[in-house]
């Protein structure tokens, strides 16, 4: 049956506190929930959260679901039991709050959009990685650390987009390298190796 | 802060060369000192399977082999910039080559003006190349097959190519008794194995050395585990080896009499294609169906591309075609500009399109010639094979 149709008649039965559990807002819109949530939402127990710290000591609180499905060493912490739900945290030294913020966005988004059409998710991610290359660095970095696959290739992605076809000067701008650390000598022997492409 | 994406750790770095063509992957590496040493240290893997990342396959470059040409060179077409580039080709002594065979980012060559088969293994982007040893029994003009060990991932595909040559049929030089034969053995060439040896596989009937040494010296399609060669001429007809139970067999093709060109192409890695033209009827794609006897009429050359690629000539005698995973190049020679099919996505269509012959290179005219062309998956990584 149709999941739309399943919440209306449960909600229809529900008292209105409970049935509250079924919709959920994220980012300010209402969001549609998968039906393992309604499962879960009827039995009583809440979504299991963990926490994330930043570097900052900032502590966030996610979805356990959201972090597992895409970053496979939290998934591996909470796998192994190394993570204790009641008092413990995960702290993530190098990723800092902003960045960590926007890394919980992606995962939170891709979670609960799956379904979507490959057009607007794309359209998302597009409109998620418009940042600065420092931005860009540091969501690289984060990724790296926490091993999120689709979002790596994702950040791969537009940094060969960043690199195709331009120059060398260019590229060095664009992503702010101020020093190259060859000497001139060097810089010469270097556009004597491919020629044909130079 | 600014020192950032010059000190990046090279796994990371790798990972985000790997999809970068050779062209910019040569300008990226003379970015900073941290991505030249990484380029320089770290195995570049480029991506060719979409694998289980949403970005784009890297498509395959066109390699055109000048058929006579005073230089060593060959000219490289890049699909996505649409720009050609001139490379080098330096064997000593120099001498001219025929392509054979693309293995993933290697050409298997053929030294021309030579009479006894000599093999030479390139990789045209990075200069290197290799000799092949000599076969167990000389041969002139033998046919030629490649197989890669299974369908090939990156890794092994670009730094440990697998792939086995097998060689058949040819004549054998003269003997004491009496002149030249027809050899009616195979010999074959295993890249995983250490030793410098072909070894002596099996033998065919004599009728199918002849027509192997005579009338198909074109490159062969390798689907699966059979190798197919294409005769020379009409009336066309396919020749097939089954390496699995060492059999050799022959094909039809549709309109075999009256084709005034055939190509054996590989559609995928389970499909054989052919592509044929006659002036009637246009040019032609078919497909070799499951019950591997009978083809299918599967696509056609559009009409005005066609006629562009012709440019005034009256049949399709000219016109050659190669084709890989994907990708079907038509083309006549240097200078004629292309006729490009591509598949869009997994299962896609086929979508057609023109692509400009190689006038130029950097501003300098380039003289037409007539040439034989290949489809290579570039690389600037070094392979362990040479």
């Amino acid at each position: 049956m149709e999941l739309l149709c399943i919440r209306q008649w449960i909600s229809g039965l529900l008292p209105t506190w409970l049935s509250a559990w079924c919709i959920k807002p994220v980012g300010g819109a209402l969001v549609r929930q998968e039906p393992e949530y309604i499962l879960l939402a009827l039995m009583g127990s809440p979504l299991k959260k963990i926490m994330l710290c930043s570097s900052e000591k900032e502590i966030f609180s996610v979805e356990e679901q959201v972090m597992v499905q895409h970053s496979v060493i939290i998934n591996n912490m909470i796998e192994d039991g190394s993570y204790n739900h009641e008092e413990s945290k995960i702290p993530l030294d190098c990723v800092d709050s902003k960045t960590l913020k926007k890394v919980i966005d992606y995962c939170t988004h891709h979670t609960h959009h799956h379904n979507d059409n490959q057009e607007d998710l794309e359209a998302w991610d597009a409109q998620f990685l418009n940042v600065d290359s420092n931005g860009l660095y540091d969501l690289l970095m984060a990724a790296n650390y926490l091993e999120i696959r689709n979002l790596l290739d994702l950040i791969y992605g537009t940094i060969k987009n960043m690199i195709k076809g331009k120059k060398i000067d260019e590229i060095r701008r664009i992503f702010n390298i101020k020093d190259h650390g060859f000497t001139p000598e060097e810089e010469e022997q270097n556009r004597k190796e491919y020629p044909h492409f130079y | 802060m600014s020192m950032m994406w010059n000190n990046l750790p090279f796994d990371l770095l790798s990972n985000i060369f790997s999809f970068l063509s050779p062209d910019s992957l040569a300008i990226a590496r003379t970015v900073c000192r941290n991505w030249h040493a990484c380029s320089n240290s770290y195995p570049l893997i480029p991506r060719i399977t979409n694998c289980a990342t949403k970005c784009k396959a890297l498509q395959p470059w066109f390699l055109a082999l000048p058929i006579r040409n005073h230089r060593p060179c060959c000219y490289a077409h890049n699909p996505v910039t649409n720009n050609w580039h001139e490379l080098p080709l330096e064997f000593s002594p120099v001498s001219l080559v025929k392509p054979i065979a693309t293995i993933g980012s290697l050409i298997l060559l053929r030294i021309t003006n030579s009479t006894t088969l000599q093999l030479v293994l390139c990789n045209p982007f990075t200069r290197q190349f290799r000799y092949l040893p000599n076969l167990n029994m000389s041969r002139t003009n033998p046919a030629v097959g490649v197989t890669l060990s299974e369908y090939p991932k990156n890794d092994v595909l670009f730094q440990f190519p697998c792939f086995r040559i097998y060689v058949a049929g040819g004549m054998s030089e003269a003997s004491s008794q009496g002149g030249a034969t027809y050899n009616p053995t195979s010999e074959m060439y295993d890249s995983t194995k250490n030793n410098e040896n072909w070894e002596i596989v099996g033998s065919m009937p004599v009728e199918f050395s002849v027509r192997l040494t005579v009338w198909t010296p074109n490159e062969n399609v390798n689907i699966k585990e059979k190798l197919y060669w294409i005769t020379s001429a009409r009336a066309y007809s396919v020749m097939g080896f089954d390496i699995s139970n060492n059999t050799w067999f022959q094909l039809g093709v549709p309109m075999a009499e009256r084709l005034e060109f055939a190509t054996l192409v590989r559609r995928s890695h389970e499909n054989l294609g052919l592509v044929g033209g006659t002036c009637d009827g246009g040019g032609c794609i078919w497909e070799l169906n499951d019950d591997g006897e009978t083809w299918w009429l599967v696509d056609k050359v559009p009409i005005e591309l066609g006629l562009r690629l012709l440019s005034g000539q009256r049949n399709w005698d000219s016109v050659k075609c190669v084709g890989s995973d994907g990708v079907i190049c038509l083309y006549r020679d240097l200078g004629s500009g292309m006729v490009v099919s591509r598949r869009i996505g997994e299962k896609g269509k086929w979508e057609w399109n023109w692509v400009e012959g190689c006038g130029y290179v950097k501003g300098k005219q380039v003289h037409n010639c007539s040439i034989r062309g290949t489809l290579i998956h570039p690389t600037l990584a070094s392979s362990v094979i040479f």
